[in-house]
């Protein structure tokens, strides 16, 4: 009890430094993350916090992945790992989350993204039934209600950012099909389709579309971030023979073909042949792609596309950028939340919780 | 606040964590030598026999023929079904998975492909060659059982599905000619890719050396501890593949919500003896795999009452006595198999925590998730 009492303290006192601050003094601040986790006894929830401590959590009725955040930073989105269907948003304040669903034969991958003025939300969704991936568009100034909805242009749609230009969205589409009925079995390995996708985030035109070469059709694209110069860098998990060990890292800009960059051999082989996700650092210089199975995560130069180096994580995946350039946010499935370079230096303190997939930098 | 589970197991000591990595390797042999060898032994031969079989039953048909064909469909079924759980090393290369058994397919994809190929007589489908290159839905047992269960299979035992022995299909040959031509060219892909995988798991194959000697360069296995974590993984979602895909979809919530043709192998009758044989290669790996020495070691005894779950679990299930599309609609057998689903939960869970503490054998939270 006492204990409890405790966390409540700290995380108001972190919330009046995390929230009230105008977002230019910040910087001076600690750094407050948002990301997805389970506790000890089994329970799933969100949260806003500091490496010191919580400053806002939400309950989920079951594991979260990703987190979207509204662009003026009032509001966070928590999504359903798939094939779940449930997402809250929570203000962050004193208002009480608004909690939103797919329609019944659809579920979401995890992922979002705003729209640039911060008024909608769009979210990578499975049609199981036709095995088509949408995009669901919802009213962010309306409880969420969904509005509409727009192809992914492929199967799977995962990971999905907004380009700088505030109009251009980019799809993640794995290609890997799964039906909720199979729970995760994934039912086509042999006729993966993965792709990356521009469409006009308006319209959900389709602008660009690009496919990796035959030989890499189980290469499945998943995540991705938007670094310097609007370069997109994704990663990938390959579904083919485990000796493959394919280049899963990817480079990409508007117009130009995508370019798939090895890490040196010891390396990619460690990778395991998956990566779980993607971050791109306050400058946009530097990636950081982590691979949980490897128990790696390895950092990339955006505009050299080149491999820098990596730092030791067990079951590291959530990556964020932290307030300094080149340094990232780390967190792990055995609850360590770290801070690292691609100079391999890490500080790293162990929290009492299982920290899902993604994370990312709130303020 | 609540110490986490996997916090305390980081500090395992050193002599403990030497302990475990021989417990690990002692797990992959015992795996290897005890269960996954002798049971694609025992799928190639009966892959061997089925071919065999439809071969004759092609030349010669009759009622008899066929009726000796499906009971060796039903042996090589019986025989896949023990290892169906393992998803890793051989079967996991070039779809063979896949190939030989894709399911669940909700949509139907592999039935209607099926019926394509009969009914424009596609003649790719009657070359092994041909066939191995088309969709894994019409590769594998589910297709085949269509062929010798679906409609049209009864023309199998009739004349007019002869071929002479050497002889190739007429241009154009009859349904059940073509049919069984078809039959002859899966069972044929099966029974190669049977001895594919018993040939990827032989003394001195790449496989046994990245099983039995993991390396940091190996690119299969790096550490003892990931190959007991594939074998671990193995044991537990093959109970869950029971409990949750094998009955609890077919079952459904209630005898108006069954789904029986959800189920494998429906139309063979074959559905609860495929869930049987899984449940017998999970209780294989348990008991010989070297798993049960660990729950011993945790908790002596309770490794008995796991084996009893089990044994109690595919005895019930070789008791139905009933096909599933009358077992999920009939109270008194949906109370046995909801009983069953039951005491499998609390078998999988008690071994999994036992199993995970003895062996110090956790599944990355991230690294396992496939997202």
């Amino acid at each position: 009890m006492q204990i409890e009492r405790r966390t409540l303290l700290t995380g108001l006192a972190s919330s009046a430094a995390c929230l009230v601050l105008p977002r230019a003094a910040a910087a001076l601040q600690l750094e407050c993350f948002a990301a997805a986790r389970k506790d000890g006894s089994g329970n799933f929830s969100a949260a806003l916090f500091t490496l010191d401590s919580d400053v806002q959590t939400v309950e989920l009725p079951d594991r979260g992945h990703d987190i979207a955040l509204k662009p003026d930073g009032s509001e966070w989105v928590a999504f359903a790992r798939r094939p779940g269907r449930f997402g809250v948003a929570v203000p962050v304040g004193p208002q009480p989350p608004v909690w939103f669903s797919t329609k019944p034969d659809r579920h979401f991958f995890g992922h979002g993204v705003f729209s640039a003025d911060g008024r909608l939300l769009y979210s990578t969704e499975n049609d199981y039934a036709h095995a088509q991936g949408v995009i669901g568009v919802r009213d962010a100034t309306d409880a969420y209600k969904q509005i509409g909805e727009f192809s992914a242009h492929g199967i799977e749609p995962h990971d999905i950012a907004l380009l700088p230009d505030g109009r251009t969205m980019v799809i993640a589409n794995g290609g890997i099909e799964t039906h909720p009925d199979s729970g995760r079995e994934e039912l086509n390995l042999s006729e993966m389709q993965p792709s990356l996708i521009y469409v006009d985030a308006r319209t959900g035109d389709l602008i660009e579309e690009h496919r990796l070469a035959p030989e890499l059709y189980q290469l499945s694209i998943r995540h991705l971030a938007i670094a310097a110069g609007g370069t997109v860098v994704f990663g990938c998990q390959y579904r083919g023979p485990e000796e493959d060990a394919p280049a899963l890292m990817g480079f990409h800009r508007r117009g130009e073909r995508p370019v798939i960059v090895e890490a040196p051999a010891e390396t990619q082989i460690a990778l395991r042949n998956y990566i779980g996700s993607v971050a791109a650092d306050r400058g946009g210089g530097i990636v950081a792609a982590s691979a949980p199975k490897g128990g790696l995560v390895t950092y990339w130069d955006v505009t050299a596309r080149r491999y820098l180096g990596a730092s030791e994580l067990a079951d590291g995946c959530g990556l964020a950028p932290t307030h300094q350039a080149g340094h990232f946010l780390l967190t792990s499935g055995e609850g360590w939340l770290a801070k690292a370079d691609a100079s391999g230096a890490m500080s790293r303190q162990l929290s009492d919780f299982q920290w899902d997939n993604h994370a990312i930098l709130v303020r | 606040m609540k110490p986490l589970l996997v916090a305390s197991m980081l500090m395992l000591t050193s002599a403990s964590a030497a302990q475990a990595e021989a417990d690990h390797a002692a797990i992959a042999r015992a795996s290897l030598t005890e269960v996954i060898r002798p049971g694609y032994a025992a799928f190639r031969d009966a892959a061997d026999g089925l071919k065999t079989n439809i071969a004759a039953l092609c030349e010669t048909p009759s009622a008899a023929a066929l009726k000796d064909a499906r009971e060796a469909f039903a042996a090589t079924v019986a025989a896949w079904s023990e290892v169906e759980i393992f998803r890793f090393g051989p079967v996991g290369e070039k779809h063979r998975h896949e190939r030989v058994f894709y399911w669940p397919d909700p949509k139907g994809l592999g039935l209607k492909q099926v019926r394509d190929v009969l009914a424009n007589k596609d003649e790719a489908a009657t070359l092994p060659d041909e066939l191995a290159k088309k969709s894994v839905a019409l590769q594998g047992l589910p297709a085949f059982e269509y062929l010798l269960y679906g409609d049209g299979a009864d023309g199998l035992a009739t004349r007019d599905g002869a071929t002479p022995k050497g002889a190739p299909l007429p241009e154009i040959p009859t349904d059940a000619a073509f049919r069984c031509a078809f039959a002859l060219a899966a069972a044929t892909n099966i029974d190669r890719i049977a001895k594919s995988i018993v040939e990827g798991w032989r003394e001195g194959s790449a496989y046994e050396k990245s099983f039995l000697g993991p390396a940091p360069e190996d690119p299969r296995y790096h550490t003892p501890k990931e190959v007991a974590l594939d074998l671990f993984k193995s044991l537990t979602s093959g109970i869950e593949l029971v409990r949750d895909q094998k009955l609890g979809k077919p079952l459904g919530a209630s005898p108006d919500q069954a789904r029986p043709k959800l189920a494998a192998f429906w139309r063979s009758g074959l559905s609860l003896d495929n869930a049987a044989g899984n449940l017998e290669g999970v209780r294989a790996l348990f008991a010989q795999g070297g798993f049960a020495q660990v729950v011993a070691g945790e908790s002596a005894g309770v490794e008995n009452s796991i084996l009893f779950d089990l044994d109690n679990a595919i005895k019930v299930l070789r008791g139905i006595g009933a096909p599933i599309e009358e077992a999920v609609k009939d109270e008194p057998s949906r109370a046995k198999l909801e009983a069953l689903r039951v005491s499998l939960k609390s078998a999988r869970d008690t071994a999994s925590d036992m199993i995970s503490r003895g062996a110090d054998l956790s599944f990355g939270f991230n690294a396992g998730d496939g997202d």
